[in-house]
């Protein structure tokens, strides 16, 4: 059973068909997921305020129902210093369609992987891990299971992506927490089990891997029609 | 489905009597005649009904005007009528109380029109209505040696311990026909085409519980519930292996698939996941199908994938090797007490004693092969065995063997063949009528004395290979090697 505050959300994301940044990471956040500190500003001096609080460098993304894909409208700054650049972005994002906010994010560094769920015709839902980055667009590197997972289904996932020295540790890197990532899988399969009646996929991407924690940084989530 | 309804589809099976609405008075034709014939032809020993309103007598059998006419409620009635009066005959059935059937006519939702799969939807509702157990429409039904119920399929089979489960009656067919030869029976199997009604995961349910069966090969294009498909499997594969082969994987095949059984292939690299998701063993062919049948069946489990190979070349034996690392097998080194007791047979020159084992000697002389045997079974390196057989040719330059070494190998191999898995490559592959034929015989007489021999070394590979990944990831959870090393109930008779 799904919490009433994640209820809520769906509900009022229907009207354009899929889930708004920051209600997205409302939603993994109350499921105990790791999410960047974040705030979703409108003006000016709010916007400062709320960076400060967080603490700079940060990120700023375009909020707007009308931009599924942000990166297509040039609605993601990243590496903002201080409150001037973080004004200019204000000003230019809050001019693109369907502008109703801008969410001001934590930078996260780490490994860049994908975790994403799709709901197939055969199956329901499916649960895909996979290296971000180029890893995804040019070498695919990604492995698929079929939700829910156990740790077992987790730990095959991640044995079988090409890349996992990666994640293991290569040539002095630290490896990351795979413990954190595999209680990250199995929490999302379990939550997209619970929202597949309404939800047809949804994208973390990427997902921040560090040898302390796993962070979701980006959540696109698209409903059914 | 729960439990109990799963096991009472065993009456698909071991019918006591049958019903056939559709037969023709002509000679012998596709569909009701032919399975009448042909179960006649196999000894099934219950009673055939055909009905039929203008005839009196077919094929030797007294006809019947309807279902109501007979003189008992048969346990199963097989539908052959054109497909637009197969709602009628349905209706028929449960107006008698007969509750299982199997509708052969095609006609359905696979032919992609409206009228079609408006058809099927009236079948599939027929059947939830009225309670009816429904194999089908647009395939071949049931088949089980045991009950001489094998209108199709290999006639008259071999009664074993394999399930089958497949949607493609064609190729369900030529399966039976390979490994019944070989050796290997059936216990039973489902021909299920469009599965408008009973799907394959009602039979896996049921086999799973069958204790006649111990492993389950199944053929699949599409499904329609993948998620109890998926509980179930994992359920069953720690137990009995389960043995899959998806077609559809192509963008060809796959558009075949909806003009074969009416519906959508799926993704291969999602089919691809869940099979290892499961514990199920994927093949990609008819053959990779029979070779992991004849392994799963025949073969005690393996605690590793070390493989001792013997034969005889120095080319093949390179050749040998890469197909065993190429499948991710290994050729590890024997240990010291075994080439203690290989050495002194095995000539410095022209041989190589070690693994591979290269000597001409083992194919000409059993007691070289047994040494060599010996003395891997009892090397902790080693975990299978691969025997390279040579059919007899000219190029030996050696006299023919008077002697047939064939009897004396099995004796040797089934003494101890709990102990480490063996199996045979006989390579007569090529245009030579001769030597195809004392090949392909040669290998059947292994097969069928419970010995698994392969007509290519690459072939024995994938066999063994899919077999000791099953092995490594349930060796622990399946307990004892009884369970799927069991050997056939009639496989040692042909001996």
């Amino acid at each position: 059973m799904l919490k009433k505050e994640v209820r809520d959300i769906l509900e009022k994301s229907r009207k354009w068909g899929w889930v708004l940044e920051p209600d997205a990471q409302k939603i993994f956040s109350l499921y105990g997921f790791k999410t960047p500190k974040y705030a979703v500003a409108t003006q000016a001096r709010q916007a400062v305020r709320l960076a400060r609080q967080i603490g700079y460098p940060v990120v700023a993304k375009i909020v707007s129902p009308a931009v599924v894909h942000k990166s297509d409208v040039d609605g993601v700054v990243v590496g903002i210093k201080d409150d001037e650049t973080l004004v200019r972005t204000l000003s230019r994002l809050s001019n693109i369609d369907g502008f109703v906010g801008m969410l001001i994010a934590e930078m996260v560094k780490g490994l860049e992987l994908i975790v994403g769920a799709k709901n197939d015709f055969q199956f329901g839902p499916m649960i895909l891990l996979g290296m971000g980055g180029v890893g995804v667009e040019i070498y695919k590197d990604v492995s698929l299971r079929m939700a829910p997972l156990n740790t077992r289904d987790a730990d095959r996932m991640i044995q079988e992506l090409t890349a996992r020295k990666l994640l293991t540790g290569y040539r002095g890197s630290e490896p990351i927490h795979l413990n954190a990532l595999k209680k990250t899988l199995v929490t999302f399969s379990r939550l997209m089990m619970d929202m597949q009646g309404v939800v047809e996929s949804v994208d973390l991407n990427p997902v921040m891997c560090t040898a302390k924690s796993c962070m979701v940084v980006d959540a696109r989530m698209m409903l059914k029609k | 489905m729960n439990r109990k309804n799963a096991q009472e589809l065993g009456r698909f099976f071991n019918p006591e009597s049958i019903a056939v609405i559709g037969v023709s008075r002509e000679a012998m034709s596709f569909g009701g005649s032919s399975f009448l014939h042909h179960w006649l032809k196999a000894g099934y020993s219950g009673r055939l009904y055909p009905i039929n309103p203008r005839a009196t007598e077919i094929l030797g059998l007294k006809a019947y005007p309807s279902l109501r006419a007979l003189p008992e409620i048969p346990d199963l009635v097989m539908v052959a009528v054109r497909a637009d009066l197969v709602p009628a005959a349905l209706t028929e059935c449960a107006d008698v109380g007969a509750k299982f059937v199997h509708v052969l006519t095609a006609g359905f939702s696979e032919i992609g029109t409206p009228e079609g799969r408006e058809l099927e939807a009236r079948l599939a509702a027929i059947a939830k209505e009225r309670d009816l157990r429904i194999i089908g429409p647009n395939c071949m039904g049931p088949y089980s040696p045991s009950s001489r119920l094998t209108a199709w399929g290999a006639n008259p089979g071999l009664d074993g311990r394999l399930g089958i489960i497949s949607q493609s009656g064609g190729v369900t067919q030529r399966f039976t026909e390979y490994i019944c030869s070989l050796g290997v029976g059936v216990s039973k199997a489902a021909s299920i085409g469009n599965a408008a009604v009973l799907d394959s995961p009602d039979f896996l349910e049921f086999m799973a519980g069958d204790s006649t069966i111990d492993r389950i090969a199944v053929y699949l294009e599409s499904i329609r519930d993948g998620r109890r498909f998926f509980d179930l499997a994992r359920r069953v594969t720690p137990k009995k292996p389960v043995i899959l082969l998806k077609g559809g994987e192509s963008r060809r095949g796959a558009a075949t698939v909806s003009s074969h059984t009416g519906r959508m292939a799926g993704d291969p690299v999602i089919w691809k996941s869940v099979l290892e998701q499961t514990g199920i063993v994927p093949v990609a062919n008819l053959q990779e199908w029979v070779d992991a049948c004849l392994a799963f069946s025949l073969l005690p489990k393996t605690r590793g994938k070390g493989v001792f190979i013997v034969g005889g070349g120095g080319g093949n034996s390179v050749i040998f090797s890469d197909a065993c690392i190429r499948a991710g097998l290994e050729v590890p080194s024997l240990g010291r007490r075994s080439m203690d007791r290989i050495r002194p047979f095995v000539p410095v020159a022209g041989s190589i004693a070690g693994n591979p084992l290269d000597f001409w000697g083992t194919y000409l002389v059993n007691d070289f092969l047994f040494e060599a045997l010996g003395a891997a079974y009892e090397d902790e390196n080693i975990h299978m065995v691969i025997v390279d057989r040579l059919i007899p040719r000219i190029a030996f330059h050696s006299p023919e063997p008077t002697a047939d070494s064939f009897a004396e190998i099995v004796d040797f191999i089934r003494s101890r063949r709990q102990v480490k898995p063996t199996v045979f490559t006989i390579d007569y592959d090529g245009g030579d009528p001769d030597l195809i034929r004392q090949g392909s015989d040669l290998r059947a007489r292994f097969c069928r004395a419970g010995i698994p021999a392969y007509p290519s070394f690459e072939r024995a590979v994938g066999a063994l290979a899919r077999f000791d990944r099953y092995c490594r990831r349930f060796g622990l959870a399946a307990g004892r090697s009884s369970r799927f090393g069991k050997e056939e109930k009639d496989g040692t008779a042909l001996v």
